[in-house]
């Protein structure tokens, strides 16, 4: 057992920070995984919470009511990003040493949270899910029709790489670092990354216009009549009208119109050509 | 086709379903990874691709924010892309009419199977009014257990999808396309093509950044300088 003694002060009394085994903030990271198995409306990620700290609060909470106390206090509303969510559980454990020493009262844990979630939230929602993952989905998408099954690892190592490092990485910074976690974060420049990277996105929007008249051009039977060789033209100016038409329908009514519209379109596009 | 791969491909749509929320959320569920994951499982990872890579671009900009539930791109692409690599199991192989059949019947399984995942918020609300309930018993390991009391369910629901779009969804498919006539068969080869063209919108859309277009703009010139100075100037 990893126990770390610390003195209180002038009281003389020596109370004990029990520091978490390493084995148990493994479980308590593992557990994380799952954070929004149980999200719901109410408590949203609350339970998710509870149940990765279960090990942590088991190990520090000898006596049976000191635990309900513990997960009950755990159960109060709770919402972030998953992935950030572990540089505040990781925060947390370091919190809840404190606690169960007597040297923090158990509202600091909810203060902490409550501080961290909705910040941490906003940063990993715009970096991760509007940022990186449309990137990583895009530049595997239009590698696909040169480098085939490859564009999968293509996909998973642009996203998962710095997803699983900063996963990991916050997770040991908010247990190091506690509220300094907030700091080690900010210092990441994930939203100016996400930025350049949004940018990027829209160029391979472009690219991907270009890549669909490419494509029909190909398409012997789809030759412009009295063409006497492939051309671009024609094709790319159905592939851009295509694209600016599912715009707008994409804004009105999602990814699903915009399929149908782009159905239509090379129906109608055969029809006029007369096959 | 035997059962051992319909079978493998709904437990893999099962996991995945998992994965996409409840479990790491590496983004395995992802059209770009299902679509040729399900493809190989089923005998055609080429089809598969061919019919994952312009979903993904389709569905990018879906993106769970807060409590705001995004269109379920997994359960849709699951469905259209096994049915389809099923259907083209018949010989053909995918073609663009069978991915475009199977785009126009089962991508509004992406409504459906979002309105299912609402309910499933509901009954882990109960999970954690159960959940409350251990604790008030003095229970709490019990308590914090009821957090995978719910798992299953998206397991079941989408392996389930899974195995009745190959088992169900292939043959109808090969169905419609043998009744097809054959001067649309070239329009729905486009309109596939044309699907890659919508992707370039959603990606622009899905940026969110000023000048967006302007970016696709530079983008596509890049693209088609390339193309041109690759193809030896022939395209013109």
């Amino acid at each position: 057992m990893n126990v770390a003694l610390r003195d209180r002060g002038s009281a003389g009394r020596a109370p004990e920070v029990k520091t978490l085994p390493p084995w148990v903030c493994a479980r308590v990271f593992l557990r994380s995984l799952t954070l929004q198995a149980s999200w719901n409306r109410k408590g949203m990620q609350s339970l998710g919470i509870a149940f990765a700290l279960w090990p942590a609060l088991r190990w520090l909470y000898p006596a049976r009511e000191d635990r309900v106390r513990a997960v009950r206090r755990h159960l109060a509303l709770f919402n972030s990003h998953p992935y950030l969510a572990a540089a505040i559980l990781g925060g947390v454990l370091r919190l809840e040493e404190r606690i169960a020493a007597g040297e923090e009262g158990p509202e600091a844990v909810q203060r902490f949270k409550e501080a961290l979630m909705f910040p941490f939230a906003a940063v990993g929602d715009s970096f991760f899910w509007l940022s990186l993952r449309p990137l990583a989905g895009a530049v595997a998408a239009l590698a696909s029709p040169w480098i085939g099954f490859w564009s999968v690892p293509l996909f998973l190592a642009i996203y998962d790489v710095p997803h699983l490092a900063l996963r990991i990485g916050m997770f040991r910074e908010g247990y190091r670092s506690g509220e300094g976690v907030v700091g080690r974060l900010g210092a990441l420049g994930l939203p100016g990354a996400g930025a350049i990277l949004r940018r990027s996105l829209a160029c391979l929007g472009g690219v991907a216009v270009v890549m669909a008249a490419w494509a029909m051009s190909s398409v012997p039977a789809a030759r412009w009549p009295g063409a006497p060789a492939p051309t671009l033209l024609a094709p790319l100016g159905a592939a851009l009208l295509t694209c600016a038409a599912a715009y707008r329908l994409l804004v009105k009514r999602g990814p699903i119109a915009g399929g149908w519209l782009a159905i239509v379109i090379g129906l109608a596009i055969a029809l006029f050509l007369g096959t | 086709m035997s059962a051992l791969p319909i079978v493998a491909a709904a437990v893999v749509g099962g996991l995945v379903a998992v994965e996409r929320k409840a479990f790491l959320q590496a983004q395995l569920s992802r059209p770009i990874v299902l679509g040729p994951l399900l493809g190989w499982i089923l005998g055609d990872p080429v089809g598969g691709l061919v019919v994952g890579a312009p979903l993904e671009l389709l569905w990018m900009g879906a993106a769970n924010l807060g409590a705001a539930l995004p269109q379920h791109e997994t359960a849709a692409a699951a469905a259209i892309v096994s049915s389809a690599v099923a259907a083209g199991s018949e010989g053909t192989g995918v073609t663009g009419t069978l991915a475009c059949l199977a785009f126009a019947i089962f991508a509004p399984l992406a409504i459906a199977a979002r309105r299912v995942e609402r309910v499933g918020e509901r009954l882990n609300e109960r999970a954690l009014c159960r959940a409350e309930r251990w604790l008030d018993d003095g229970e709490p390991e019990r308590a914090v257990r009821e957090h995978l009391s719910n798992l299953w369910r998206p397991f079941v629901a989408l392996g389930a999808l899974v195995g009745a779009a190959v088992v169900g969804g292939g043959p109808l498919l090969a169905w419609i396309a043998r009744a097809v006539p054959a001067r649309l068969h070239l329009g729905f080869g486009l309109g596939w093509l044309l699907v890659w063209a919508v992707g370039g919108a959603a990606a622009v859309q899905a940026s969110r950044v000023r000048g967006g277009a302007w970016l696709a703009a530079a983008g596509a010139a890049v693209a088609l300088g390339i193309g041109w100075l690759g193809s030896g100037g022939r395209l013109a």
